[in-house]
């Protein structure tokens, strides 16, 4: 016996392995020798490797080749220092790899083995992605984690600068543990089996080019495969209208890569994939912006039961109907959220949150979300100083005497916990309007009325009002329509 | 004569449908993108299930029946009737922002109905027997397609519309001659 070679998996047990080169190899069997804890122990085998336990310092291994009849033919003795018996931790095992073909996503599961190791290790990973039959490699990433004397499942995820759909992907691992006060060598295990996810198959295919009604933000780099059958072949791929040079990823599969998309048109960019002898496949691509951040929010109210809350989206995405911007307006101390209403040419987005008979600060926080982004904005206010009163109406004018008027006017809302401010305009011919301001208090009935004196008799008037919050002034109403009146003679 | 009236009315009618349908094909193009939108786009081969074509050999055409034909006429609008209706959701879900081609498939609608009852009354005029032809396909499929399958859609739909108002004249103008003259 001769080149003895030595490993292990657990800094335990080693497997050692020699060469024996006799005439006839007809059944010899080897008796292998070696101390353990101050007692010799001998054992018999077939094949030319033994397990033997590790000893701190060094083994005497003493091997004999035995003939068929047990006869010893030759005896070898090997002095093996620890640091000759090289660590080699055991091949890793992938539990899963999972794909999810709508975010071009891998999820890679595998469990680290740490339970073959009473004590806590560094574990470095080494995973590679491949792809296509011929298995290149397109990615390799190097991975650390913490061996814990158990066994635990570790997760990595991967995204694809292609649509998985296109081509197989397959991934491998191995692991490599520095045990700093190991004298030994240390290696790299072998690479895990391979796992693949098959791409499509196109005769099963319903669609051909991916990926389908894709949604990317402007700027995005993108890469479409078309997928035909063996009786086809691909004329070209366009992109819009322009064509772009094929890359070969299987027999049934070439795609095109596009740099940097720009914004498309509200229909999408085509994508048209023309096939010879005949046929045509496609997808379409929207390209847009994520929201912006929604400027000058605002929020008020025009009957104190309802805070209506308006804002401009600023810049347009270029997404439109089911990939337009969503807003969600939500309310943190109350937790409440208002119904928000959008609109395609979104200068109508409003959001409408019911106002609560307990709260006069609100706390609102409005959410922008498009299929390539979000964002918000927030906004703390007290409704008592966010008054816009509605137009008054039914607005009417009664006299009382030569020089003095009644009017009266509707406004609608439930002020009857603040004061109004309401602006009277006094006008007649000649002469530049008066405004005459009353304050007045809420009413239940939204009725009001104020008493006009120190008109001049016999004179043609024209009136018209408005109101505000009398504490806190925020914005007055519209003006009511006007109203003409002729005072009496005197 | 009852018969004739009825011919010449379908007729008139089937002549301005096929102008607002050459008008409707090119507004649906251009709102596509391209290549769609490429002036002359044209891709015969692309078809769709359901979507019933207006091609016949010129032989197999005119040795149809006044019953066979004004059938075959029927069947397709009723087609049609639920085809546009699929390409207007299909519109509307890809860019509401284009009112006028919406308007424009709504109207459609709203006429073929109007010449399915036109040519119901010819048929009755001529005492054939109305057909029942085969559910449209479209509706079933109709949301599982993806957006580039209802833009193809779409285009075939009113490219094979603009193709039967044009057999349609065809038609009426044979029924014309013999009933007309």
């Amino acid at each position: 016996p001769q080149t003895l070679r030595c490993i292990t998996h657990d800094f335990n047990i080693m497997t050692c392995s020699w060469d024996a080169f006799s005439s006839t190899n007809l059944g010899q069997s080897y008796e292998f020798c070696y101390e353990n804890s101050g007692l010799l122990v001998c054992n018999k085998n077939k094949e030319k490797s033994a397990d033997i336990p590790i000893v701190h310092g060094s083994t005497t291994i003493k091997i004999t080749t035995l003939n068929a009849s047990g006869t010893p033919l030759a005896t070898t003795t090997f002095i093996l220092p620890e640091k000759n018996v090289s660590f080699i931790p055991l091949t890793p095992q992938i539990l899963s790899l999972t794909p999810d073909f709508s975010t071009e996503m891998l999820y890679l599961k595998w469990k680290d083995g740490g339970s073959a190791f009473p004590f806590d290790l560094d574990a470095t990973w080494q995973i590679e992605v491949l792809r296509k039959e011929t298995l290149e490699r397109v990615a390799q990433v190097t991975y650390h984690s913490k061996l814990t004397s158990k066994d635990t499942i570790l997760s990595w995820n991967w995204k694809s600068d292609m649509p998985l759909e296109c081509v197989s992907h397959s991934v491998r691992i191995r692991c490599y543990i520095n045990k700093m006060n190991y004298g030994g060598n240390k290696e790299w295990s072998e690479w895990s089996p391979i796992v693949t996810v098959p791409g499509e198959v196109p005769d099963l295919s319903f669609a051909k080019v991916f990926p389908q009604d894709r949604v990317v933000p402007v700027g995005s780099n993108m890469t479409f495969c078309c997928l035909h059958r063996e009786d086809e072949r691909i004329e070209h791929i366009k992109y819009g209208l322009k064509s772009y040079p094929l890359l070969h990823l299987s027999e049934w599969s070439s795609a095109i890569q596009v740099q940097n998309v720009s914004a498309s048109e509200s229909s999408g960019t085509n994508i048209w994939c023309s096939l010879l002898p005949y046929g045509v496949e496609g997808t379409v691509l929207f390209v847009g912006y994520p929201p912006d951040i929604p400027q000058n929010l605002t929020c008020e109210t025009h009957t104190l039961d309802k805070i209506i809350c308006t804002w401009n989206p600023g810049r347009p995405t270029e997404l439109f109907a089911s990939r337009q911007t969503n807003y969600i307006l939500s309310e943190r101390i109350s937790g409440r959220n208002g119904t928000c209403r959008v609109t395609e040419n979104t200068m109508g987005n409003v959001c409408v949150f019911t106002v609560l008979a307990t709260q006069n600060i609100y706390n609102f926080t409005l959410q922008a979300f498009n299929p390539v982004g979000q964002t918000e904005s927030s906004l703390s206010i007290d409704i008592n100083q966010r008054v816009h009163p509605k137009t008054p109406s039914k607005f009417t004018v009664t006299g009382e005497s030569p020089t003095k008027a009644h009017v009266s006017w509707y406004l609608p809302g439930n002020f009857i916990q603040i004061k109004l401010l309401c602006q009277i305009e006094i006008s007649k011919s000649h002469s530049e309007p008066e405004l005459d301001n009353v304050t007045v208090y809420g009413t239940v009935n939204s009725c009001y009325e104020a008493q006009l004196d120190m008109l001049h008799p016999n004179t043609a008037y024209t009136f018209r009002v408005r109101c505000s919050a009398a504490d806190h002034f925020w914005k007055w109403s519209n003006w009511s329509e006007k109203k003409q009146w002729t005072t009496w003679e005197a | 004569d009852p018969t004739a009236n009825a011919i010449a009315q379908a007729y008139s009618l089937a002549r301005l449908l096929q102008a607002d349908a050459t008008d409707l094909l090119q507004a649906y193009l251009s709102a596509q993108g391209p290549p769609f939108s490429t002036p002359g786009f044209a891709v015969p081969a692309l078809g769709w299930a359901g979507v019933p074509g207006a091609a016949l050999p010129f032989p197999s055409w005119r040795g149809l029946g006044d019953g066979e034909r004004l059938r075959g006429n029927q069947v397709a609008y009723t087609a049609y009737e639920a085809f546009l209706a699929v390409v207007a959701d299909d519109q509307a879900q890809l860019h509401p922002g284009r009112p006028q081609l919406l308007a424009r498939l709504a109207q459609a609608r709203v006429r073929v109905r109007g010449l399915r009852a036109s040519l119901d009354t010819v048929m009755a005029a001529l005492g054939v027997v109305p057909g029942t032809g085969p559910p449209p396909v479209a509706v079933v499929t109709a949301n599982q397609a993806s957006a580039f399958e209802r833009k193809c859609r779409g285009y075939v739909v009113c490219r094979e519309y603009q193709a039967w108002l044009g057999r349609t004249v065809r038609d009426l103008t044979l029924l014309r001659a013999k009933y007309l003259a």
